[in-house]
């Protein structure tokens, strides 16, 4: 039997996966894109993220075995599936990009101007394929063990910021037309739907009873900080947001309560460091499963070499820099994307309703098989 | 007699093989023993009076069953006579008869069973293993009185025999534990067992790892307390330590005072224990990583005074981090092997001319000797791990003098997913943290008081997993 995750460890790579692209160049993007109706944007489209995680653990309870590449070759045969999969393998890519980038953006602004792309990834690969070929188990596990520290210390976060605040503060909400707010939704869709991972993933994910309360409740608690750290930050900064690229660190950094006791940011450091492992660990996994997929077998060492060989390349030879890889983002990718976060939940939406041969040949065949 | 000189030559006619004959019934009867190790005094009263004293009629089975006065006598056959002769037993034959009597008359000078240096107890028994295999036994019996006790005895060692006992509570252990551990044991093939630790790599899963993947112990309460969670325990004649598998890395942050103490204390202590673990093995990486690369995040009043104590140092920071860590692990390991007497003298010139001269000759910083005496320090709060400790200090100081903090979280991160890939015994090794095991809570770096504890740890595998009455 392959290796499985628990519902709780789930709850961990989603809450992670909620945090990683969100708390550095996201929030400055948005109030750039949509001033003060920023939190409206961000509002919507974590409500998204949430439908579509109610979808794919719905997806999940009905058929607990497959994945989502057995679920498309269903209906639409393995060519489109193979398809679909090269599409979002090479989503995922690009998030290892973009996460890449907004870390050593991060760096050089906050822990060390003279920070290198070379020490980046002589840190970052290395750590990251040592989670992926120790499987996933024990990566789901390494995870788990960390959220704790993240957990505790985005709370510290939150305390050690700006906490007096009043509604007024904020602006008006509407400020925005309502076009401009679509469109800016639309626009930073690449930095939302991270919950595909567990369609790709569900199929080693342990079924369990509860498990919509569990991932939920972990999910819920990490949006609730994340808006709070949002909200935080637009009061703090509000229409000169879009200046501080850094936002989980310079919330603590610019902090007039305590900032005398010194440099307090150390700890949203460590905590974004270890969301960086983290999160590179999940798209890793995920694009390597992606790959075993189209490809055809399963073979860990060509897989991680790949997928290696094209985040370097596309890395140190294309999207070098943070704003490289945000205006293609917004620009271009938003049009691919519309097969993460419009085609899949729909086709996981008509199964749901329509799908009724749940005992289908398919589904027993996969079950022996387990 | 012919096979007595076969016996003798086999091994080699060593001056201590002895050999006495007695004419009884006009049969010769034979004793043969090694000398220097065996109770003469009990083989005086227990064999050769009573043969002295017997009239009638001889033969092997008369002598075993009416005539000798010993606790374990046992007929053998010709294949086993030079095993039993070398397990320290005395062999009696009788002229006439093919076999021999195998007679349990072993000694050796052995000490008392006391305090052991390596887990010494504020409130709680103090009693410890000895190095005979003889006395763990009898420990452990005095312990668990319990039917459901299983000791097993192999011999491992081409040259050595050596005893090696394993204990289990047959209601509790996994039987696919312990039968993976007993073929393991079987298969081991080496000439000469001294101590668990020889033995201990030919069991684990993976015996290059830089990571302990077993217990260890010197004293019967830690082992019973361990085996009534489902546990298996390995002895090895010759040495105090018992060895417990399977393993999880949060033992040892456990102690045994910690259950001989008020379960609020403990749990302190605990946390102490994990902070004096991760201060051991990262605060000298984290002190470099500061001073090369991240002293904007170090409060201003730090910086200056780091800055003026550090100005004129010859030594770029990293090598000057590994000088004085060179130079402790030196003074260690000197005031671990000299005499006694010898340590005053070593510790004046280690503390005193190496490291106050040091400093004012301006060769070494005070904060950079303060850091890594902490760390130091620090690895002791964990003992058991100190040895893999010392290596990964010197792992994260290289991190954290090339790539900085970055560096030390991404090496954290590695050694923490390494750990959760040792999965011996299907017992994860990071629970009941990762994976996340509420029951096993109780336990865990947090300690609830006895009577809350009402299951045994779910991570290692049982049979029970209700502690209480219905067990007996």
């Amino acid at each position: 039997m392959s290796e499985q995750i628990s519902v709780r460890q789930t709850g961990c790579f989603c809450a992670i996966s909620l945090l990683a692209l969100k708390l550095i160049t996201l929030p400055s993007i948005l109030v750039q894109m949509s001033t003060s109706s920023a939190v409206l944007v961000a509002s919507i489209m974590f409500a998204l993220d949430l439908v579509m995680l109610f979808i794919y653990l719905k997806i999940k309870e009905k058929y607990p075995k497959l994945s989502l590449y057995e679920l498309i070759k269903k209906y639409l045969g393995t060519v489109f599936a193979k398809f679909i999969y090269i599409i979002i393998f090479g989503l995922f890519i690009f998030k290892l990009i973009m996460l890449n980038n907004e870390a050593i953006s991060y760096m050089r602004d906050i822990v060390d101007e003279d920070f290198k792309l070379s020490i980046y990834l002589m840190t970052f690969l290395p750590v990251v394929i040592a989670m992926v070929n120790s499987g996933l188990r024990s990566s789901a596990r390494t995870v788990e063990f960390g959220f704790v520290f993240i957990f505790i210390g985005l709370i510290f976060c939150l305390f050690l910021s700006e906490i007096t605040f009043t509604y007024g503060d904020m602006g008006p909400i509407f400020k925005e037309n309502i076009s401009n707010i679509l469109s800016t939704c639309s626009s930073v869709g690449f930095w939302f739907s991270d919950f595909l991972f567990v369609v790709i993933l569900s199929d080693k994910i342990k079924y369990q009873k509860n498990m919509k309360k569990i991932i939920f409740s972990y999910v819920i608690i990490t949006l609730l900080i994340l808006m709070a750290l949002y909200i935080i930050y637009i009061r703090l900064f509000n229409v000169t947001s879009f200046l501080h690229r850094s936002a989980i660190a310079d919330i603590t950094q610019y902090n007039r309560n305590i900032g005398n006791s010194g440099n307090i940011d150390i700890i949203a450091i460590l905590v974004y460091m270890f969301i960086i492992f983290f999160q590179g660990s999940i798209y890793f996994l995920s694009a390597k499963i992606i790959f075993e997929k189209i490809v055809g077998y399963n073979n860990k060492i060509h897989a991680i070499i790949f997928i290696t060989t094209c985040i370097l390349l596309l890395q140190l030879f294309v999207f070098y820099n943070l704003e490289l890889v945000i205006d293609f983002v917004i620009d271009y990718l938003k049009y691919f994307g519309i097969v993460a976060w419009i085609l899949i939940p729909l086709y996981c939406v008509f199964l749901l309703i329509f799908d009724k041969e749940k005992n289908n040949e398919l589904f027993k065949a996969k079950t022996k098989q387990n | 007699m012919k096979i007595i000189e076969d016996i003798k030559k086999q091994l080699n006619n060593n001056p201590d093989i002895l050999e006495r004959q007695f004419l009884i019934d006009n049969k010769n009867v034979y004793l043969l023993f090694i000398k220097s190790t065996i109770d003469k005094t009990l083989l005086v009263h227990s064999v050769i009076s009573p043969l002295l004293d017997y009239k009638g009629e001889i033969s092997l089975n008369i002598l075993s069953s009416s005539v000798l006065r010993a606790v374990e006598v046992e007929k053998i056959t010709k294949e086993q006579f030079t095993k039993c002769l070398l397990r320290n037993k005395v062999l009696l034959f009788v002229e006439g008869e093919s076999g021999a009597l195998s007679i349990d008359m072993e000694f050796f000078p052995t000490r008392q069973p006391a305090e052991p240096p390596t887990s010494p107890t504020i409130q709680g028994p103090r009693e410890g293993f000895t190095e005979s295999i003889k006395t763990t036994i009898a420990l452990m019996r005095k312990q668990l009185p319990s039917k459901h006790l299983v000791i097993k005895s192999f011999f491992v060692g081409e040259m050595s025999h050596t005893q090696v006992s394993m204990f289990y509570m047959d209601n509790l252990a996994d039987k696919k534990t312990v039968k993976q551990l007993e073929k393991r044991i079987k298969n081991i093939n080496t000439d000469i067992v001294l101590d668990p630790h020889y033995i201990v790599e030919f069991i684990v899963g993976r015996p290059n790892s830089l990571f302990e993947q077993y217990g260890s112990a010197e004293k019967p309460d830690i082992v019973t307390a361990k085996l009534m969670e489902g546990r298996i325990a390995i002895a090895v004649d010759g040495s105090p330590i018992v060895i417990t598998f399977p393993f999880m890395m949060f033992e040892d942050i456990q102690n045994s005072n910690d259950y001989y103490t008020n379960s609020h204390y403990a749990t302190f202590i605990r946390f102490i224990r994990a902070f004096g673990l991760i201060m051991a093995t990262v605060i000298p990486g984290v002190y470099l990583s500061l001073r090369l690369y991240h002293y904007k995040v170090v409060p201003l009043k730090y910086i200056l005074t780091i800055s003026a104590t550090t100005q004129n140092l010859p030594f770029t920071p990293f090598l000057e981090m590994l000088f004085i860590l060179v130079l402790f692990q030196i003074l260690y390991e000197v005031s671990l092997r000299l005499p006694r007497y010898l340590g005053i003298a070593t510790s004046i010139v280690g503390a005193l001319v190496l490291g106050d001269t040091g400093v004012q000759a301006g060769l070494i910083s005070p904060p950079g000797i303060i850091v890594i005496a902490l760390s130091l320090i620090a690895v002791y709060t964990v003992p058991n791990q100190a040895p893999q400790l010392n290596i990964i200090r010197l792992v994260f100081l290289f991190l954290g003098g090339t790539l900085g903090l970055f560096g030390i979280v991404g090496g954290m991160i590695y050694f923490i997913n390494y750990i959760n890939s040792m999965n011996e015994f299907n017992t994860p090794n990071l629970a009941p943290y990762a994976p996340r095991i509420t029951d096993d809570l109780k336990d865990g770096l947090h300690k609830a008081p006895m009577p809350k504890m009402t299951k045994r740890p779910k991570s290692v595998k049982s049979i029970d997993e209700t502690r209480g009455i219905h067990n007996e």
